[in-house]
């Protein structure tokens, strides 16, 4: 095979095709079956798509292998609080999404503890961005859970479809494509179930598909922060958004819903990716190339 | 007395050998580390590392530590790209290393040195092919040797897997040595 056709197809296979194509046939396989297995689809299709395009997890190498165990034990964990207490008391998913946030982002973020010892990041500046994500994102998770009972299922994964699609541009602008990739393969993934929920109403995200969606998100885009250097003001801002596009959703019609959830995530997402470019314009502009000619092979450069 | 005087004279005039065996360090100003690969299979594409050390003794030992935040390709963005956990993920796996385990001379001034090399946090075992450029003095009156290293790796063996397709699966590595004689 060509060589850009491969490196092209296996981008798309991946950040498109397999999490939509996954997250669908076992939703749906599971409705069949007579069982609501959304968020069991959600949680396939989101690993599917990450171990095509970080690799596979065990054991764990590459710190970003702590993401897709945090699914896992995300998915896992939702669902035995689930089946432990079927009605998801505020409290226990609180304690659950602390839990796993704090157990994670520690994994996530261990190896940098050296870097960390020399000076390299400023305490207050490095202790800010490890509380501020978990702590929004706990209120992200807990905002989406009520949600998901509440509000119409199709617009509650619209918000996290446009989360995850701003967290990808905003990991794309700083130096990883592959983080951007695997966040567009979750926005793909969730996608896929809110077509499959606003088709059948029966199919639902469950805490289980909360609890992965709700987990991997800020993890990844905290990832690109620290590794991938994704630049700040954006990416702190891409945490809020689930946040916001619930903001206004209520019981509406779904059409009604996923129009305002849009509309209200529109203008975190713009603006996170606006800052995100800011901060890497200002930041290009600190090795601002001599001449024409290196201007120009600057502006080529792609990612690929 | 005159020819004691003659003979004492001719050894003094005759400069001293640099010996190979004593231990030699790598003197980075003098020496560069290129990697070479394929960009979409239609040319080559090569850059640099411009941290790293390391020391030679000729016959037993060759040791090299590589600061993969060094790297260099004459485009910040693409440098930033390498850094980033796609490539090399820098923060995790700052360095990379080169540890001789056996030498084997393959002729008179070309060995092939097996040894561990630790990529990206995984180590496997290589061989690089080493030659003598030469030795003598320097200015200052420093022994020096120079050597080439050369070795291909497949990068997915450690993990560095983006861009398949795009960029090669072989990537050359040319160390090109100089070295001074410590102590």
């Amino acid at each position: 095979m060509d060589g850009a056709l491969r490196f092209l197809g296996e981008m798309a296979l991946f950040a498109v095709v397999v999490p939509m194509t996954v997250t669908t046939v076992v939703a749906l396989v599971g409705r069949r079956l007579g069982r609501d297995t959304g968020g069991v689809g959600l949680l396939l299709g989101i690993l599917g798509a990450g171990v095509g395009i970080l690799g596979w997890p065990l054991p764990p190498h590459d710190a970003h292998h702590w993401v897709l165990l945090a699914a896992v034990a995300a998915g896992v964990g939702g669902e035995l609080l689930r089946r432990i207490h079927g009605s998801r008391p505020l409290l226990w998913v609180g304690a659950l999404g602390a839990l796993l946030l704090s157990i994670f982002a520690w994994r996530l973020l261990a190896p940098l503890a050296g870097m960390w010892d020399a000076g390299v990041m400023a305490p207050i500046a490095r202790t800010a961005w490890i509380v501020e994500p978990l702590a929004w994102a706990l209120v992200a998770w807990l905002a989406v859970d009520h949600a998901e009972r509440h509000a119409p299922r199709p617009a509650v994964l619209t918000a996290l479809v446009v989360a995850f699609t701003a967290g990808a541009a905003v990991a794309a602008i700083g130096e990883s494509a592959r983080i951007g990739q695997t966040l567009g393969a979750c926005a793909a993934a969730c996608g896929a179930l809110a077509l499959v929920t606003w088709r059948y109403g029966d199919v639902t995200l469950g805490h289980g598909g909360v609890a992965v969606a709700c987990l991997t998100f800020p993890l990844l885009v905290v990832y690109a922060h620290f590794y991938a250097e994704a630049p700040h003001p954006g990416a702190g801002l891409a945490l809020v958004i689930p946040i916001t596009a619930l903001a206004g959703v209520g019981a509406a019609s779904t059409l009604r819903g996923v129009l305002r959830v849009l509309l209200l995530a529109a203008i975190p997402a713009a603006l996170a990716g606006y800052l995100a470019a800011q901060a890497d314009a200002a930041k290009t502009s600190e090795s601002k190339p001599k001449s024409d000619w290196e201007q120009d092979a600057a502006d080529m450069y792609d990612m690929y | 007395m005159l020819r004691f005087v003659t003979l004492l004279a001719a050894c003094l005039a005759v400069p001293v050998a640099a010996n190979a065996a004593d231990a030699y360090k790598i003197d980075p100003v003098h020496s560069q580390v290129l990697f070479t690969t394929t960009y979409f299979g239609h040319s080559h594409f090569t850059g640099r590392f411009n941290g790293f050390g390391g020391s030679v003794t000729e016959g037993s030992a060759l040791s090299i530590e590589i600061a993969i935040d060094s790297v260099d390709t004459a485009i910040a963005k693409r440098d930033g790209h390498l850094k980033s956990p796609d490539f090399f993920n820098a923060k995790q796996f700052p360095k990379a290393t080169f540890e001789s385990k056996a030498w084997k001379s393959t002729g008179a001034n070309t060995w092939d040195v097996t040894g561990a090399f630790t990529l990206r946090g995984k180590t496997q075992q290589v061989t690089v092919k080493l030659t003598k450029v030469g030795a003598g003095k320097d200015p200052k009156g420093n022994d020096r040797i120079g050597y080439d290293a050369e070795l291909t790796i497949d990068r997915h063996d450690f993990g560095v897997d983006y861009g398949k397709g795009g960029l090669g699966a072989k990537v050359q590595i040319k160390v090109q040595i100089t070295s001074v004689k410590q102590g």
